[in-house]
């Protein structure tokens, strides 16, 4: 109870900082799916307003996301600096069942080489995994060429190469929500210890990082990662990690190929390693990026040579090849079934001060009826009526028809 | 100026080893987080609605496959739904190698598989369909859900959750 009444107190405080904005930001992007092949002419509706507000170095933000289902997020942040000390807030809301959900507050304090932060924050019990809540210290120095970072967790872990931070997601939908600070437990005291010792340098070897990590359980691990090993072969380099935990240890052993720099084809080369062992089955040659631009208009060829392994990410993320293992981790959509991409995009100025964007992305898939093996076709527009607003169109076409029809308008102030 | 950096961070790495030592001895309790597989609530737009299943917490590897129940044995009950329209789409690398929603009338049993990875958490299905009445309903019996991880090994101990609004990853 004393938790929400102190969440809704900071969500009035800083919906008050957003009313008396001056000066302050305003952005409206609104879009409205239609679904003409189903059986209901409007598929979706999503509609994000985000406010923003400056004053004596601080800046205040709302953001609002809603959808046909309801208001889904409700997020509100604050950033600056008092003295030394840089501040961040933030706290999320999902008002469409009226919950408080998270906060964080980080701060952060730079004093000559060494650099302090103290990471806070609270998961409500309207998510599952809460109640959470807890705080990390973190601080990082240089002695000489090494850096030496060391994170104490009291119940939260923070974001960095071993830990992904935390992501609300609103289970109906799937839509989330992404933050650093990662509460894991309740009312807990000291919870883990982490060091990290990088940037040391041997002859052989690019880079060396060593990482002890300690919990309320005991040991956890000790890694030792060797970057860019030199194998005497100028198109082969090694990257070796070295993992104790309680009971295993692991090796890994990641060869890599330094290819030189192409003009306008990137090829995407990896290594199959045996079944077994540290040995190499050979080379393959997983796909290859054709790019060519000239002008504001840029022409693309993507094609994946090693389906089942390789995938082309979805427009968000890029249009590129990843391993499908890589984007999974990352938490990047792709396609699954198309192995080649043509592309085109164009860039320009429309009238009145504002821009143009145009991207259709033609997908071709293994064995499928259309033409070429075409399997879907995407187009998305943006044209700019003024500096200020645009109107935005989208469009999936496959071989069973118009899939999918997205209109909308931005707005910014 | 280097040398005080150097105390200071020494000093913080005895705090550290000390307080991690303390945890060695085991005062302190951390609440363990089990497996999840999450079943969303019937989203309906107009006349078409879809299911999300999700997973979080998965162990080491991740989950690699899932099955829900065997034709006559089924895992997924459902109200309000036109059987004949129900497609599973695999997300995050699964795919969909086998279901069955017509054998027995209201039932229905799938099995779902990635090959090139396993899940930590995220979703690993989207089951869309078209209903045919005002409140849908799609139940999944726990009991009948088998899981395996990334190295083929049963996961055996997590729980079902049907009512989360919200859930982490």
């Amino acid at each position: 109870m004393t938790r929400r009444f102190t969440a809704a107190i900071l969500a009035v405080g800083f919906a008050g900082l957003t009313a008396f904005a001056v000066p302050f930001g305003f952005t409206w992007e609104t879009t409205v799916s239609l679904a003409p092949d189903g059986g209901t002419l409007v598929d979706g509706f999503q509609s994000i307003v985000a406010i923003d507000y400056t004053e004596s170095g601080f800046t205040g933000t709302s953001y609002s996301e809603f959808h046909a289902f309801g208001f889904l997020w409700q997020e509100f942040g604050a950033e600056g600096r008092i003295g030394f000390l840089d501040l961040s807030a933030d706290v999320l809301f999902g008002p469409s069942t009226s919950e408080y959900l998270y906060a964080q507050l980080i701060a952060e304090i730079e004093l000559g080489a060494l650099g302090f932060g103290c990471y806070y924050a609270q998961l409500s019990d309207a998510v599952l995994g809460g109640v959470a809540d807890g705080f990390a210290l973190r601080m990082a120095g240089a002695v000489g060429a090494l850096d030496v970072v060391s994170i104490t967790e009291f119940g939260t872990r923070i974001a960095d190469e071993d830990f992904d931070g935390i992501e609300i997601v609103h289970t109906a939908s799937g839509f989330s929500r992404s933050y650093v600070t990662d509460p894991v437990v309740a009312g807990q005291g000291f919870t883990g210890q982490k060091v990290t010792v990088s940037g040391l340098s041997i002859g052989c070897v690019e880079e060396i990082e060593t990482t002890l990590y300690l919990t309320c359980g005991g040991f956890e691990f000790l890694s030792f990662e060797l970057a860019g090993i030199d194998t005497g072969i100028p198109w082969l380099t090694f990257d070796l990690e070295i993992a104790f935990e309680v009971q295993t240890k692991t090796v890994s052993v990641t060869p890599g190929l330094v290819i030189a720099e192409a003009l306008c084809v990137t090829p995407l080369f990896g290594i199959l390693p045996a079944s077994g062992g540290f040995s190499l089955d050979g080379i393959v040659l997983g796909g290859f990026d054709l790019t060519y631009s000239w002008n504001g208009v840029t022409l693309r060829d993507v094609t994946i040579l090693a389906p089942g392994r390789y995938a082309i990410t979805t427009p968000e993320y890029g249009s590129v090849i990843e391993t499908i293992a890589d984007a999974v981790e990352d938490g990047h959509d792709f396609y699954a079934d198309y192995w080649e991409l043509l592309s085109l995009e164009i860039d320009g100025e429309a009238c009145c001060g504002g821009r143009y964007a145009l991207l259709l992305n033609t997908y071709f898939e293994e064995g499928a009826g259309g033409i070429f093996g075409w399997g879907m076709t995407y187009f998305e527009g943006s044209i700019g009526i003024g500096s200020a607003t645009r109107l935005n169109l989208a469009l999936t076409l496959d071989p069973g028809g118009l899939e999918e029809l997205a209109i909308g308008f931005g707005f910014d102030w | 100026m280097e040398r005080r950096v150097r105390w200071a961070i020494l000093c913080a790495l005895g705090v550290g080893l000390a307080l991690g030592l303390t945890a060695c001895t085991g005062f302190w309790n951390t609440a363990v987080q089990l497996p999840k597989l999450i079943v969303g609530p019937v989203v309906v737009t107009g006349t078409e609605g879809y299911v999300l299943i999700s997973v979080a917490d998965m162990p080491d590897g991740g989950i690699a496959s899932i099955q829900f129940g065997t034709v006559g044995d089924e895992a997924i009950t459902f109200t309000g739904i036109d059987e004949t329209s129900i497609v599973s789409e695999g997300k995050n690398g699964f795919v969909v190698p086998a279901e069955d929603y017509a054998t027995n009338p209201g039932k229905g049993s799938l099995i779902a598989t990635n090959c090139p990875t396993g899940v930590l958490g995220g979703e690993i299905l989207k089951v869309t369909f078209t209903v045919t009445g005002g409140n849908p309903t799609f139940v999944v019996d726990e009991t009948k859900v088998t899981m395996a991880d990334d190295s083929n090994e049963w996961i055996t101990v997590w729980e079902l959750d049907d009512s989360a609004e919200y859930h982490t990853r």
